[in-house]
């Protein structure tokens, strides 16, 4: 059962397009998987829809620019319609195939918001895997985490945000256990240890580098830009 | 495509919009030119009408049993018709036969299936 999920906020700014991609994405897999967001996602478009296309708003896009009615009057509008309708071919949507990824000969299904974006090869240290997600934003980083059963990441806080979904398996962390579809957005104030028993496989965004915080995994310290 | 049946006209309209808006966005400040709004905001949600659509198999079955009893005239068209998705001027073509002969045997054969199948399967 999803127990985490994105902030009404989150999902109106999704809504409107105004998040970057790895962040909308991430809402779009969560979706997938959240039937209530998914739910919510469609209300509010709907919404948000209509708001934009309320006459007070279109007002402003009017262009008055001495175009002569009469012009417009003459326009044969029958014309232009019979001219789009003539042709009866529609051009059919190819049906989107799910990809597939492998990591420590695991092979899961890509959620489809990932369809498109090409993913770097995969790097591992230890139990984990790492492949990027190249979006090119900069400063945010976007990658898929893989976990093989025992692994975890250690005890570390952020220096930006953090976000992780969980597209497979599941983890724990000092707030207890994580499931698939959940959506877990940390900012620069929690420190955790996730540690997956059975391992999984995280969507992750992150726009600073984690920051080890204990004894001697400080020296690890180098390595968390392995994971950012 | 536009479909009626999945909402406004509005909220397709707006989807489209913020689609495009997005990825010219993204173009403009990254200067990458894939367009994955459709990934994120998908226009056909074949995801969800195939989620909540039920494949009754009983029911499957007994159809395809039923057309079984038919003549084997009939079963052809009415398998190529519905099952192969073909139209009935490629049967017509495929079977050697007039249009004529395909639509009324076609008629015959669905006029057996609604007596075996009982009314209610109309």
């Amino acid at each position: 059962m999803i127990k985490h999920h994105p902030t009404f906020e989150l999902i109106q700014s999704f809504v409107k397009g105004e998040l970057p991609a790895s962040l909308s994405a991430a809402i779009a897999m969560h979706a997938e998987m959240c039937s209530v967001c998914h739910r919510q996602i469609l209300q509010l478009t709907e919404q948000l829809a209509e708001v934009s296309f309320e006459e007070s708003l279109l007002d402003r896009f009017t262009v008055d620019s001495g175009l002569d009615r009469d012009d417009i009057a003459d326009f044969d509008f029958e014309e232009m319609i019979a001219s789009i309708t003539e042709n009866d071919d529609i051009t059919q949507v190819a049906p989107k195939a799910v990809k597939e990824i492998t990591f420590a000969q695991t092979t899961y299904k890509l959620p489809l918001a990932l369809n498109s974006t090409s993913l770097g090869k995969a790097a591992n240290i230890g139990k984990l895997s790492r492949s990027r997600v190249h979006l090119d934003e900069n400063e945010i980083h976007t990658s898929l985490l893989h976990i093989q059963p025992g692994g975890g990441v250690p005890e570390h806080k952020h220096r930006g945000f953090e976000l992780t979904l969980l597209l497979d398996g599941s983890f724990n962390d000092v707030n207890g256990e994580y499931v698939k579809g959940d959506f877990i957005l940390l900012d620069s104030a929690h420190q955790h240890h996730p540690i997956s028993e059975n391992g999984c496989l995280c969507y992750t965004v992150a726009n600073d580098a984690l920051h080890f915080t204990q004894g001697i995994n400080k020296l690890l310290n180098p390595l968390a830009t392995f994971i950012y | 495509m536009f479909k009626a049946e999945k909402g406004a006209a509005t909220t397709w309209v707006y989807t489209i919009m913020r689609n495009i808006t997005f990825d010219l966005l993204r173009k403009v400040k990254s200067n990458r030119e894939d367009c994955i709004s459709d990934d994120i905001w998908p226009l056909a949600e074949f995801n969800e009408s195939e989620e909540y659509e039920f494949d009754d198999h009983l029911q499957n079955k007994q159809l395809l049993r039923v057309i079984d009893t038919l003549p084997v005239p009939q079963q052809e068209v009415v398998k190529g018709f519905y099952l192969m998705e073909m139209s009935q001027e490629q049967l017509a073509q495929h079977l050697n036969l007039p249009l004529g002969t395909i639509k009324s045997r076609l008629r015959l054969a669905l006029g057996k299936l609604k007596v075996q199948l009982g009314e209610q399967h109309d």
